[in-house]
């Protein structure tokens, strides 16, 4: 959409023209053979047409985007269009004088005009050229707030996610499952039943610590992953396997708090709770020249039709550290193989440097 | 395996969670008119069961690994009257649509399970008559109708 095709800017720009219209106008009619009326007719046609004609310049400024193309290119493509332009109001205008004007008048205007016609083509030309500047001007500004929008929306989505990933944190049907598993074993085996309660306890005590902070240690976050693993293998019993490998220097890591967590619960969720067989979830942690790396890993059943709630947590986790670290962490899905990875790598920041 | 004559009811247990499958088996034990026919992990293995052990009632949870419960309900038909049990309360208006004989909610209670079980076999006595003729009629439970809301 032409940026100038606006009620508002298409006003104020033709208001730029009148101070010319009404130049031209004086000069018709008081150098020259024609009445006031026949000259503010011809110079407010001839003027209209070029005004409108100008914001044609539009098109070769968009295909010429300033710092993209070659100076060499910018050039000719304006001033071939300025050329261009310039000669079509030059004969556009000679053609309304002859359409308007009593022959004699137009003969006489001609003559009046004729010695001056370089000069009225180069005006036109720099008028082209002043309408191709102020074009560049209205992409620069469109651009600018378009980035400015982008930005924002970024930024609403990062918060967004963030409130939603804490939100969602403690899954309710998690706990619903955790509590009808602790029915079961209060017949069954009454000192389990009461192991269970604590460990309920101590995760939820700490998700909601860990909540409050805006980093934490990696080793905090294991911590909680370990409470929310017991749980669920009180609950899945053999068919959930864990494996943890941890590099020790890894774990004074900072990172966002409950990261990691929405990642296990996925593997868990969507993973292992989708095999009869069970399986395994994987966590590794290395920290290497200053980038810590994380890789979450399960079993999983690709044929396994994908759950609606699937993918909204792994999306929040992405969010979130882009929110965090922009380009300078990256988040990885890999379904190839017999595992569902996601990897993550980030910025190894810990509380000395930090 | 024949029921014992004093068990006229044939109940099928489906959850993938052994901990969940004990709470419903522990809950039933004293109904004595139900016999426990089968227990299911998943949803293929409650599908066979169904076509082998012939159950008026069935308890069945949702996600499960290979058919949800709702896949299972599809392949069976509607003949035989379903309790869903579930930790997940967005299924109840989709358990209604399939003609579920109630939605019950982990964890579950023991009175809240007593309902339900009335209800199934209510239902279970409209639906497919048990083995022997004597208790349904009197099995109606006289507020059926709370056990919904």
């Amino acid at each position: 959409m032409h940026p100038l095709l606006t009620r508002n800017r298409l006003r104020l720009y033709l208001l730029a023209w009148v101070p010319l219209i009404a130049v031209s106008i004086y000069v018709l009619a008081t150098r020259g053979t024609l009445g006031w009326l026949q000259a503010t007719a011809l110079a407010i046609a001839v003027f209209l047409f070029y005004a409108l004609l100008c914001l044609s310049a539009w098109y070769p400024c968009r295909a010429t985007p300033l710092g993209k193309v070659s100076f060499i290119r910018f050039l000719l493509t304006h001033l071939t269009a300025a050329a261009i332009m310039s000669l079509i109001w030059t004969q556009a205008g000679a053609a309304l004088s002859y359409a308007v004007l009593s022959p004699e008048k137009f003969a006489a205007i001609t003559r009046q005009f004729e010695p001056q016609h370089n000069s009225i083509f180069t005006v036109g030309a720099l008028l082209y050229l002043l309408s191709v500047a102020l074009h560049y001007v209205l992409i620069a500004m469109e651009a600018s707030r378009e980035a400015e929008a982008r930005m924002m929306e970024t930024s609403i989505m990062a918060r967004d996610a963030e409130l939603k990933a804490l939100k969602a944190q403690i899954n309710p049907h998690f706990l619903f499952n955790s509590l009808n598993s602790i029915s079961a074993l209060t017949s069954i085996d009454p000192s389990r039943a009461r192991d269970m309660c604590v460990l309920l306890g101590d995760f939820l005590r700490l998700t909601l610590g860990l909540g409050e902070k805006t980093s934490v240690r990696l080793s905090e976050e294991l911590d909680l992953l370990q409470k929310y693993m017991a749980i669920e293998m009180v609950r899945f019993g053999a068919r959930l396997q864990v494996h943890e490998e941890i590099q020790e220097e890894s774990r004074a890591c900072l990172l966002p708090p409950l990261l990691l967590q929405p990642l296990v619960e996925n593997a868990v969720k969507h993973g292992i709770a989708s095999l009869p067989e069970g399986g395994d979830v994987r966590l590794s942690a290395h920290r290497e020249t200053g980038r810590l790396s994380i890789l979450v890993e399960n079993s999983w059943n690709p044929e396994a039709p994908p759950r609606r709630s699937g993918g909204r947590g792994l999306k929040n986790v992405q969010l979130r550290l882009e929110a965090r670290y922009g380009k300078d962490a990256s988040f990885r899905v890999n379904t190839e193989g017999e595992f569902f990875q996601v990897s993550l790598n980030l910025p190894a920041e810990s509380e000395e440097n930090a | 395996m024949s029921p014992a004559p004093n068990k006229p009811w044939k109940a099928l247990i489906v959850d993938d969670e052994e901990l969940a499958r004990h709470v419903i088996r522990e809950f039933l034990q004293s109904h004595e008119e139900i016999e426990v026919a089968a227990e299911c992990a998943n949803g293929m293995e409650a599908v066979k069961a169904v076509a082998e052990h012939k159950p008026n009632l069935i308890f069945l949870d949702v996600q499960m690994p290979k058919l949800t419960g709702f896949d299972v309900l599809e392949l069976i038909g509607t003949e035989v009257p379903v309790i869903f049990v579930t930790a997940y309360d967005q299924y109840a208006m989709r358990a209604f649509d399939v003609h579920a004989v109630d939605y019950l909610l982990k964890p579950i209670g023991r009175e809240r399970f007593d309902a339900g079980v009335e209800r199934g076999k209510a239902a279970s006595a409209r639906k497919c008559r048990p083995r022997t003729s004597s208790p349904p009629l009197r099995a109606l439970p006289n507020n059926s109708s709370s056990a919904w809301s």
